[in-house]
């Protein structure tokens, strides 16, 4: 957890302050009623399950699209 | 006395000779602020783009290259999956279309790597694999071998992506140029185990960073010209003076982005000419007037100015710019403040403005 102070909104990015540096996020990331002002708790959470689906989607459409290439030498 | 026919013969001879000459080899390293995109003109005029850069820069990067293409790309190569060099992509294969795409095929989901994917399959754009050794013809003498990424690739670097990075040297005559990506030390290493490396132009390995340009790597490249991809006042201290030190060591002159804008260097195979323009100035205006000599390096140049009265002033922590004497540019410390002469050297450092005062 990580203790980030709202600085401002700026139309649809409000500014976050952690340690010496402004954090920009789209606005509608903030929970709602949040005021310039305010002390957020912030938290990333790992998440194996999404990451496993978005590989394989990527892989195998990239797999798809280099396969009709034999790897050898080529001329432009 | 010349006989008419002799005349017109000398005459003709005359007139083509420059143009026998003009068969260079052309590399413009382009200001996208913070990222890397370079584009290869062969002697035979075959195009090869080298990454797109970050988001911020697209449309820009998209308008250099309608000034430049005359026709589809020939192939596109993006280094490695991170926005800071694909953000342009699809943008700049729009412009006049692309021949073939290659990439390392190192998988990093992103939306934007697989936008990108789609994008392909959807113009039916031939997708190449980067291997190690394969070499690609661009006519006129001038080719491409690919140095990396490793097989089979590294795993549990810090950034895999960046270790498995495509690794292009390009040689023309005497001449090369080697394109690194955002290697790191395990590349380099490899690299330099690998041998071939001496380059007279070296690609900075990601921007400056202190991890990379190792000494092992830049004794075996032995640069005599190097050019860092990189916005002004960007957030990760790139170039490091670590690495712009190890540089020195060497003996490169370095040229940088932020600094000197467009680079542009052009080669006969024996000789190489550079040249570099302010990011300030229109990319409008012609390329005879654009360009002008590289002035010496300034010393002082690369440490962010104090803001004046006027002009566009941003923060080292944000990629937005306010006006000067605005709100929020009142809030930036004066520690943090990076400030700009114009609205476009703003733009050009990679900055997008911020929504108050309407810079």
């Amino acid at each position: 957890m990580a203790e980030l102070f709202l600085d401002r909104i700026d139309g649809e990015v409000a500014v976050l302050l952690f340690e010496d540096r402004e954090l920009h996020l789209p606005r509608t990331l903030l929970p709602a009623g949040a005021q310039e002002g305010e002390v957020l708790q912030l938290s990333l959470v790992r998440d194996p399950a999404a990451t496993e689906r978005a590989r394989k989607r990527t892989g195998a459409l990239r797999s798809s699209l280099g396969e009709g290439d034999d790897g050898g030498d080529v001329k432009l | 006395m010349l006989r008419p026919t002799r005349l017109l013969l000398l005459l003709l001879a005359l007139l083509l000779a420059p143009a026998a000459q003009a068969a260079e080899l052309r590399v413009y390293f382009f200001d996208v602020g913070q990222g890397d995109a370079a584009l290869i003109v062969s002697p035979a005029g075959k195009t090869v783009l080298i990454d797109a850069g970050p988001p911020e820069a697209r449309a820009r990067l998209a308008a250099r290259l309608g000034q430049l293409l005359h026709g589809p790309l020939d192939l596109a190569i993006l280094t490695h999956p991170h926005l800071d060099h694909l953000g342009g992509m699809v943008d700049a294969l729009s412009v006049e279309g692309a021949r073939a795409f290659m990439d390392s095929g190192f998988v990093h989901p992103s939306p934007q790597y697989t936008a990108l994917l789609e994008y392909l399959k959807a113009h039916k754009i031939r997708v190449l694999n980067a291997t190690q050794g394969r070499n690609i013809d661009l006519g006129g003498g001038a080719s491409i071998t690919l140095l990396g990424p490793p097989q089979p690739y590294f795993h549990g670097t810090r950034s895999d992506p960046n270790a498995n990075s495509v690794i292009v040297k390009l040689t023309y005559g005497k001449e090369s140029f080697l394109f690194s990506g955002d290697a790191e030390e395990e590349t380099e290493k490899m690299l330099v185990a690998h041998g071939g490396l001496q380059s007279e132009v070296l690609k900075v390995p990601h921007h400056g960073s202190r991890h990379s340009s190792t000494e092992p790597f830049l004794a075996a490249v032995k640069p005599k010209v190097a050019v860092i991809s990189v916005g002004a006042g960007n957030d990760y201290g790139h170039p490091t003076r670590a690495a712009l030190d190890r540089l020195e060591a060497v003996g490169a002159k370095v040229y940088r982005t932020d600094l000197d804008g467009e680079v542009r260097i052009d080669s006969d195979g024996t000789k190489l000419r550079v040249e570099a323009t302010k990011s300030s100035e229109p990319v409008a205006q012609t390329e005879h007037t654009r360009f002008k000599q590289h002035e010496p390096p300034r010393s002082k140049a690369s440490e962010p100015q104090v803001a004046t009265a006027g002009g566009f002033v941003g923060s080292r922590n944000s990629h937005v710019f306010h006006r000067a004497g605005c709100s929020g540019s009142e809030r930036i410390k004066p520690e943090n403040r990076v400030s700009y002469p114009d609205r476009d050297a703003a733009l050009a450092a990679g900055r997008t403005p911020a929504k108050d005062c309407n810079p």
